[in-house]
């Protein structure tokens, strides 16, 4: 391996990007437009239930008067927590981002109150994400029925009041969902594409079989765009990772084994495509092929939407499409920080991209028959 | 048949042959190329042409026989013949979105030892388009490139596969220029062309190839002397008489003691002899009878004649068999 081959490569690939305005549009801007699209659709559906669990720790009948209430208005889908858990492992447990506890001598306070003591209050308290837009609703909405019960009861003085703790859960929003699908979606398309296009041209030109007549090696070449692959992968999910802080604030976990998966991605998509595009000789022929890989992928493989949404027949189909792995990898690493499950999602994904790299290396050459 | 070549020479080729399924493409062919020479590859496409020089290159595998540079057999040492040769290859391109001198630096970075690079665009005559991407350079200037580039580390042999393809006739002659400097700087070509004209102009041996078999060799005297029709006296303006006079008269001065005489239309009759020797005789015999003409034309057979001779067949400018 000559590093100085290596390098050339990488500078002309560079060259040839920089004054490609198409494929500067699909590799920076597309992937930008896309997340807005999507981030903007999905991320701002205003929900017309909003999910409250409650916690009676007083279990008198003001209290559940109290639950009752809530529980009557439509605006509120409430659950009751046990009074035995512990909010604070529920929450963790079940990724739940609103939890009113009602505390003890509720119903004690707000009699003694009523009664004219005005110095007996009780507070509420909430258990909440800030992190997540919802939640600012859920409590302007608690905020005001608390406010009208105080009116009705003692014609406007405080008894019940609020508590509000920050909780922050890992529940997410569509947006923390979609910025991994949408890197593991511009890594791949970028790899596919860019070997396709690039295989066909170069020799459709001759240029292969002018590189053959040259000291360069084709396994030269081969890491030489693999490299360049990896720097765009980086380059892209730098900056999707940025406009989805600074448009939607969302803030995800760089996890090393976040690296790894777009590193093997990176191998996995550009062998395979060294693989099929065997197949082809024209331009249109390989966008066709390129499309036929991505295509499937891109719809079936979770990248918009949870995979565990869609029919059964679906879902099986999908795990056996590696960007499935990849998604699936990138979320457990991005989003729950879970080392060990994007662990299990990387072995598969690394596996395939050994196999069809090699194979890739091995069963092409820039020898003509 | 390798004729009276002085070997060893700087390319020899043995009994080579590339086989696609029943397809001789390559049917047994042996070359020599001696050192400095321009050597053309000549004949019509799909001769065998590029697969030999292809396999020359290294880029196709040979069915059977050997290939030897510089005494080397090229499986040897694929390497170390990369960097003696120098490769245009048929229809070559380059990266569209590279600029001339980039695209030099590009193929030069490639060497362990290179050309200068600033050099070699002031020999190829490119200065002035160094800036230019090479998408955007007319097909002449494109192949001035690819010239450039088969130069950029500066090797023994130079490989041309059909170099002046769909050019126009200026370009042409610039690429043909370019080639007669490459033999004075004491290069050995290789070149494979289809115009008969361009190996007539420039090699100084010839190879003709036929359904992938050699049906001639030798220099471009030698084949016009060997296959060629020998030389065209042509009368312009003749006299009435002169067309019976010549067939009636005594043509012991001519081959075969014939005279092949042509009459053709307004006043032109031809001549077809073998010697300049003849030639002067018949001018001396037409003057001697008092027969007026306007003028006179003399033309040498040519290697389209050769080819024409050898296969029964001619070429198209596009190098088609019609």
């Amino acid at each position: 391996m000559n590093p100085r081959h290596i390098f050339s490569v990488f500078l002309v690939n560079i060259r040839e990007l920089a004054r490609d305005k198409g494929g500067l549009f699909f590799t920076f801007l597309f992937p930008i437009l896309l997340m807005l699209l999507f981030g903007f659709i999905f991320s701002d559906t205003d929900e017309t239930v909003y999910d409250v669990h409650i916690q009676d720790l007083d279990g008198s009948a003001s209290s559940m008067n109290f639950t009752g209430m809530l529980g009557s208005m439509d605006v509120f889908d409430v659950s009751i927590i046990g009074s035995e858990e512990s909010v604070d492992d529920f929450i963790e447990k079940n990724d739940v981002d609103f939890v009113v506890v009602i505390p003890e001598g509720y119903e004690r306070s707000l009699f003694i109150g009523v009664m004219g003591d005005v110095n007996s209050t009780v507070n509420l308290t909430v258990k909440y994400d800030p992190s997540i837009q919802s939640t600012r609703v859920k409590m302007s909405i608690l905020n005001s029925v608390l406010q009208e019960m105080n009116r009705e009861i003692t014609g406007g003085r405080n008894i019940v009041g609020l508590t509000a703790e920050n909780v922050f859960t890992d529940s997410f929003e569509y947006i923390d969902f979609f910025i991994p699908g949408v890197i593991g979606l511009t890594v791949m398309t970028g790899a596919v594409f860019g070997t396709i296009f690039g295989d066909t041209e170069l020799r459709k030109k001759g240029i292969f079989r002018k590189l053959s007549t040259t000291p360069i090696s084709r396994g030269e070449w081969i890491l030489s765009n693999m490299l360049f692959q990896l720097f765009l992968a980086a380059l892209a999910t730098a900056e999707i990772l940025l406009v989805g802080w600074l448009v939607f604030g969302s803030v995800l976990h760089l996890n090393p084994i976040f690296f790894v998966i777009i590193i093997f991605e990176a191998f996995a998509f550009t062998g395979l495509s060294m693989l099929v595009v065997r197949f082809v000789k024209e331009a249109q022929a390989a966008s066709a092929l390129g499309n036929a890989i991505t295509f499937p992928m891109m719809f079936l493989s979770g990248t918009f939407f949870a995979v565990d949404g869609m029919p059964g027949f679906l879902q099986t189909l999908a795990k056996i499409l590696p960007l499935y792995y990849v998604n699936e990898g990138l979320r457990d690493a991005m989003i729950f920080n879970d080392t060990a499950e994007a662990l299990e999602n990387l072995v598969p994904i690394a596996i395939f991209a050994v196999v069809v790299f090699v194979a890739g290396v091995f069963l092409t050459s820039w020898k003509q028959d | 048949m390798t004729g009276s070549r002085s070997s060893p020479g700087i390319i020899e080729v043995k009994d080579l042959v590339k086989t696609y399924g029943e397809l001789n493409a390559v049917d047994g062919i042996s070359l020599v190329i001696e050192e400095g020479e321009i050597f053309a590859f000549l004949g019509p496409n799909g001769a065998g042409k590029t697969t030999t020089v292809e396999m020359i290159e290294g880029i196709r595998t040979p069915t059977k026989g050997s290939i030897s540079i510089m005494g080397t057999d090229i499986g040897r040492d694929p390497t170390g013949m990369k960097k003696m040769i120098g490769v245009l290859p048929q229809e070559f391109s380059s990266f569209d979105k590279l600029k001339v001198r980039e695209t030099l630096k590009f193929y030069a970075s490639l060497y362990s030892r290179s050309k200068d690079v600033d050099d070699l665009l002031k020999m190829m005559n490119l200065e002035e388009h160094r800036k230019k991407l090479y998408q955007n350079l007319s097909g002449g200037l494109k192949q001035r490139v690819g010239i450039a580039v088969a130069l950029v580390n500066d090797p023994k042999i130079v490989f041309l596969d059909e170099p002046t393809t769909g050019l126009d006739p200026q370009a042409r002659q610039e690429v043909w220029k370019v080639i007669k400097d490459l033999k004075r700087e004491g290069k050995t070509v290789f070149l494979t062309t289809h115009y008969m004209e361009e190996a007539q102009e420039l090699a100084d041996h010839i190879a003709i190839i036929s359904h992938g078999k050699i049906i001639a060799e030798g220099t471009v005297d030698e084949l016009i002397d060997r296959y060629g029709k020998g030389i065209k006296l042509t009368f312009t303006g003749a006299h009435p008489k002169l067309a019976s006079f010549l067939a009636d008269a005594d043509c012991g001065i001519m081959n075969n003691g014939e005279c092949d005489v042509r009459p053709g239309k307004e006043g032109q009759v031809s001549v077809v002899l073998d010697t300049k020797d003849q030639v002067l005789g018949i001018l001396e015999l037409v003057k001697g009878a008092g027969l007026h003409y306007r003028g006179i034309n003399v033309r040498r057979s040519n290697l389209e004649e050769v080819f024409l001779t050898l296969s029964g067949e001619s070429l198209k400018s596009g190098g088609e068999m019609k």
